[in-house]
């Protein structure tokens, strides 16, 4: 993208709980020359509407706290992935923002950010930076690379399984009782307790909770197996 | 109307302190902690301090109950994102002047801004009901049966924003009886304001509808 798309506007939606929030603040970006405010709501619906009819680079959304989640963030990304997802929050807990950024957000707003710095990150995320506070940043790269070595070593565990197995497993983790898998997959009883035998000892747990709590971290968050 | 405001968050503590501006309202302090807020009263005596409750370890309340106490003129109006009852209770116990959330448009702050500089109460009707249901309803319900006929059409002009020396006129009869009866009131309730008592019986089921008119 040219250094020249910096001076258009940039255009914004914002979804806020609070509604003097998104009143007061859609008054107070109104007057600027570098942000267009295309809708400022409470609604989710009433949001999305505005932004499926186009022209919007930005979607802010307010999370935590009474506001929204970040399964609203995934599902902004899903319906419109070129568009740009900021958050807001007063919360600055580091599970929250991690699950923020693997829903897709792309910048993250504490309370002690102004207008001005406001419109500073909505540039920069138009022109795919990521804009986090400097000490979130590191919290959530923790969290992400250690669930990305946790999850490493479940898959290896879980890379033991026979196709059979796997599949018993993962009918475990959907949470069907012995029977309803016997009848599934036409074995008896007999047979359905020995692979699951076998899935706790390959696996090296005592419990089919155990058994199912690896391959729960063996999957990439939001998909399956 | 000249006004002190606490929030920390600052994206809202600029568009509203800008917003209010366009009002017709003199922001003259746009402060981010509870102690900032305090200063700024004491520097600018201004006619409202508009605070929000929550702070990195520091509280609203605690600027509220410092104002009401050491700069009485000025009237507190507390802004907040948080339902929390207990919260409202102990502001009307500071007695705070407004109550409002921040899920209010523009219009109805600026509205209860108006009220509390005039001396109105501008408590959240939605947060009040709820805090007066929350208050065990049964004995609240009974507590409320067991005033007395007089006391009951008090409590009614009270509940309809009355000040003591209107109920006066209104009933004639003496200063001292009214303030007795309202004294009374607020004993048969087990609460300490009028605003409180006003809650209750705001959140009481009325049947039989007191008279109103004598």
């Amino acid at each position: 993208m040219s250094t020249a798309s910096w001076t258009r506007p940039v255009r914004l939606a914002m979804l806020h709980h609070q509604r003097t929030w998104a009143e007061t603040v859609e008054g107070l970006l109104g007057a600027r020359y570098d942000v267009e405010v295309v809708v400022s709501h409470t609604d989710w619906n009433w949001v999305c509407g505005a932004v499926s009819r186009g022209d919007v680079d930005v979607v802010l959304v307010s999370l935590g706290d009474g506001g929204f989640e970040p399964s609203h963030v995934s599902r902004l990304k899903e319906a419109w992935p070129g568009i740009a997802v900021v958050v807001v929050s007063e919360s600055s807990d580091p599970d929250l923002v991690t699950a923020a950024v693997r829903a897709g957000a792309r910048g993250w707003l504490s309370p002690a950010t102004c207008a001005r710095e406001l419109v500073q990150g909505l540039h920069a995320v138009t022109h795919g930076q990521t804009w986090l506070p400097p000490l979130l940043t590191t919290a959530v790269l923790d969290r992400l690379l250690t669930e990305e070595r946790v999850r490493g070593e479940s898959q290896s565990s879980v890379a033991r399984l026979s196709p059979r197995e796997l599949e018993i497993l993962n009918c475990l983790a959907a949470g069907m009782t012995r029977r309803e898998i016997g009848e599934g997959f036409h074995l008896s009883q007999h047979t359905v307790r020995t692979h699951i035998n076998h899935i706790l000892r390959k696996l090296e747990v005592h419990s089919t909770l155990a058994a199912v709590s690896i391959v729960n971290k063996a999957r990439v968050p939001g998909t399956s197996v | 109307m000249r006004i002190v405001m606490c929030d920390d968050n600052r994206l809202l503590l600029e568009a509203l302190s800008n917003a209010l501006a366009l009002q017709g309202f003199t922001v003259e302090a746009a402060t981010s902690t509870p102690a900032e807020a305090v200063a700024a009263v004491r520097l600018y005596d201004p006619d409202i301090l508009l605070i929000d409750l929550g702070f990195e370890g520091a509280d609203g309340l605690t600027a509220a109950r410092e104002v009401a106490r050491s700069h009485p003129r000025t009237r507190v109006v507390i802004l907040t994102g948080s339902d929390d009852p207990e919260s409202l209770l102990e502001a009307m116990r500071i007695g705070v002047a407004g109550y409002v959330r921040k899920d209010q448009r523009l219009d109805g702050i600026v509205t209860a801004l108006r009220q509390a500089a005039e001396g109105e109460s501008a408590i959240d009707k939605t947060l009040l009901r709820k805090l007066t249901s929350a208050a065990r309803p049964h004995s609240r319900r009974s507590a409320v049966a067991s005033l007395t006929q007089q006391e009951r059409v008090v409590l009614c002009y009270l509940a309809e924003g009355l000040q003591t020396y209107e109920i006066v006129s209104q009933l004639g009869i003496s200063t001292s009886t009214v303030r007795s009866h309202i004294q009374a009131i607020l004993s048969k309730l087990g609460v300490h304001t009028r605003l409180q008592a006003v809650a209750l019986y705001n959140a009481t089921d009325r049947t039989p509808q007191v008279a109103r008119d004598r």
